[in-house]
């Protein structure tokens, strides 16, 4: 059986993903709190470097108003100690971070690219990590006059009780009851895209929308108490990192065990419940990632049963897939392959379903059904990235 | 009207113990919950370990690249839409941190004129030697004498075993280009590989011959 590079570096990468598992379950990860401690020193470095880079920034500034100064005015002037133009240093104004509350008027922001937010009367909103080109404000009750100035780079969001909105360029209000959790987004310009819990849309002028999600998944604040803490959980062993990587011929690749399933964390069963197809979905890639192969697997399934005949299903068969097809397990691996294929036909992942599945065949000797695989992937993705290993299994049967 | 400066109000929030999605995580962190970051590092620190394993190779410098991936993924957190994309955009960000640190070896070896795949730094350690597998070493020495960019492409596709779906999105490149990328990375390796004047690791050659 002829086979491309391509097919090979898949075996060569295969045997080194193994290799690299071996080693890295052999010794613990680096502990978190180290981890943490090192974000915390570079935050301090950084800040420090944007102060100094500030006061560069506003020397210069002053600088070049003095020279500017002397430029405009004439000598004589000078010489004459007739009224000299004073160098007026303009530097950059921004709104101070923190907490506004509008308690008896209005309170406007204004930033030094034109963009305006006021504060209304009765609103509370905090101002957060403002940047080059937008800036983070949580609107925590009341009513916020959004007008931001719109450039290619614009990036502004207001955050509110788990909704968010994207702004780029437009005019709005929004209003936030912390009561109810209603989001009000009234459009006067423009358009924002508003996602939260259980929603992601887009809202254009002159439409006026209110959102609510149900309060199960909305983050409720906790009264805490010595009580009300979790007790101390017995640390979940951490199983082999399930490789995405077939086994191969080759002895050093021996299929890698498949880690029993690990006990369900309390909070998975609200979102596998009630969360929607996205959400249930990133709880199965977070789990695949970290390694908890049960846990991705309950979540993968979960999408299919309450989102069927959905895109995310057919992610999700293609996800269950790779992780039967690593475990070892290649019929479940073609079953799944097969219905990401069916159901969602023109997905990218359909590509790599279907040309998964026809290397399975290949190298479980079933040669007849991988020819017609070949034949089939080649019809529907004559330049995918299994093209070529279809094209070299197809003339081989001739 | 009141403005008050300074950092939010005085009343802590409640720490962050829950095990629920992406999106939960992300809204505790942003609303500064006490253990929430540290639950982030906690779920996404095997990941990212063996995705920079994965691009880089075996290294001493893994944990320190751990630590600016997450300092990068906290600095921009709010920007992660929707919340739910966050294990996407850990995945991103590491590999956005493993493509600068690939060019930055890259460039020490230019200025220092060695011409090798420096195996005494994909294989070395603090102060002691590392026990790495020699088809390891040899695998990323011919991935050393490929650009940064087709060393990434190739690890991402075949070690890490991401799709191509999987990769646009970590690379911020359209399908179109993560294929045309991937292409001429494989043909680089290939052709280095191929190349007798290069010393390559024999089962290395032998595997793509």
């Amino acid at each position: 059986m002829s086979t491309t590079p391509r097919h090979d570096l898949e075996r060569i990468g295969l045997r080194i993903a193994a290799e690299q598992d071996r080693a890295l379950d052999g010794t613990p990860s680096p502990d978190a709190d180290l981890l943490l401690a090192g974000v915390v020193t570079r935050r301090r470095r950084h800040a420090r470097r944007r102060a100094a880079m500030v006061t560069i920034g506003g020397a210069l500034v002053v600088l070049l108003g003095v020279l500017g100064a002397f430029r405009l005015a004439p000598r004589s002037e000078l010489a004459q100690g007739g009224e000299a133009r004073r160098a007026v240093a303009v530097t950059a104004a921004q709104p101070a971070l923190g907490t506004t509350t509008a308690e008896e008027a209005d309170v406007p922001l204004a930033f030094v690219d034109g963009t305006r937010v006021v504060v209304t009367r009765g609103a509370t909103a905090d101002l957060r990590d403002v940047q080059a080109h937008g800036a983070t404000i949580a609107l925590r009750d009341g009513t916020l006059d959004v007008d931001v100035v719109h450039t290619s780079e614009s990036r502004w969001d207001v955050v509110a009780g788990g909704f968010d909105v994207h702004v780029t360029g437009t005019r709005f209000d929004a209003t936030f009851d912390a009561k109810s959790g209603q989001l009000t987004v009234a459009m006067k310009q423009g358009s924002v895209r508003v996602t939260g819990p259980c929603v992601d849309e887009p809202l254009a002028a002159p439409a006026t929308k209110t959102f609510a999600c149900p309060s199960s998944l909305r983050a409720e604040p906790q009264t805490v108490t010595p009580e009300s803490l979790p007790l101390a959980r017995p640390s979940v062993p951490s199983p082999p990192v399930p490789s995405s990587r077939t086994p191969s011929g080759d002895p050093k690749g021996a299929p890698l065990a498949v880690a029993p399933p690990a006990p369900k964390p309390p909070g998975d069963d609200a979102v596998l419940e009630k969360g929607s197809a996205a959400e249930v979905l990133a709880l199965g890639d977070e789990a695949r990632l970290a390694g908890d192969a049960g846990r991705a697997r309950a979540a993968y399934v979960r999408v299919r049963a309450r989102f069927p005949r959905t895109e995310q299903a057919a992610k999700a068969a293609f996800l269950l897939g790779r992780m039967a097809e690593a475990g070892g397990a290649l019929d479940e691996a073609v079953s799944d392959y097969a219905a990401a294929t069916s159901e969602s036909p023109g997905g990218t992942f359909a590509q790599d379903a279907l040309g998964r599945t026809m290397e399975i065949e290949q190298r479980r000797g079933n040669g007849e059904r991988a020819r017609s695989l070949a034949e089939q992937y080649l019809r529907s993705f004559p330049s995918g990235p299994h093209a070529s290993y279809a094209r070299s299994i197809v003339d081989a049967a001739r | 009207m009141t403005q008050v400066l300074g950092p939010p109000p005085a009343s802590a929030p409640p720490p962050f113990v829950s095990d629920e999605g992406p999106a939960a995580l992300v809204r505790a962190i942003a609303e500064n919950r006490p253990g929430a970051e540290r639950m982030l590092v906690e779920r996404f620190k095997v990941h990212v370990q063996r995705l920079l394993t994965r691009t880089l190779g075996p290294g001493p410098d893994v944990e320190d690249l751990m630590q600016e991936v997450f300092f990068r993924v906290f600095q921009r957190l709010h920007k992660v839409h929707p919340p739910d994309a966050l294990p996407g955009y850990v995945t991103a960000v590491s590999v956005l941190v493993a493509r600068e640190a690939l060019r930055k070896r890259r460039r020490s070896r230019w200025l220092s004129f060695f011409a090798s795949e420096d195996l005494a730094e994909i294989g070395g350690a603090r102060g002691g030697a590392v026990d790495v597998p020699e088809d390891v070493r040899a695998f990323y020495g011919a991935l050393g004498k490929v650009s940064a960019h087709a060393q990434l492409c190739i690890t991402l596709r075949y070690v890490e075993g991401m799709g191509l779906e999987e990769m646009g999105a970590a690379m911020d490149l359209s399908l179109a280009s993560v294929k045309r990328h991937l292409k001429r990375a494989e043909d680089d390796l290939v052709a280095i590989l191929g190349d007798d004047e290069l010393a390559v690791a024999p089962w290395l050659r032998g595997a793509v011959r």
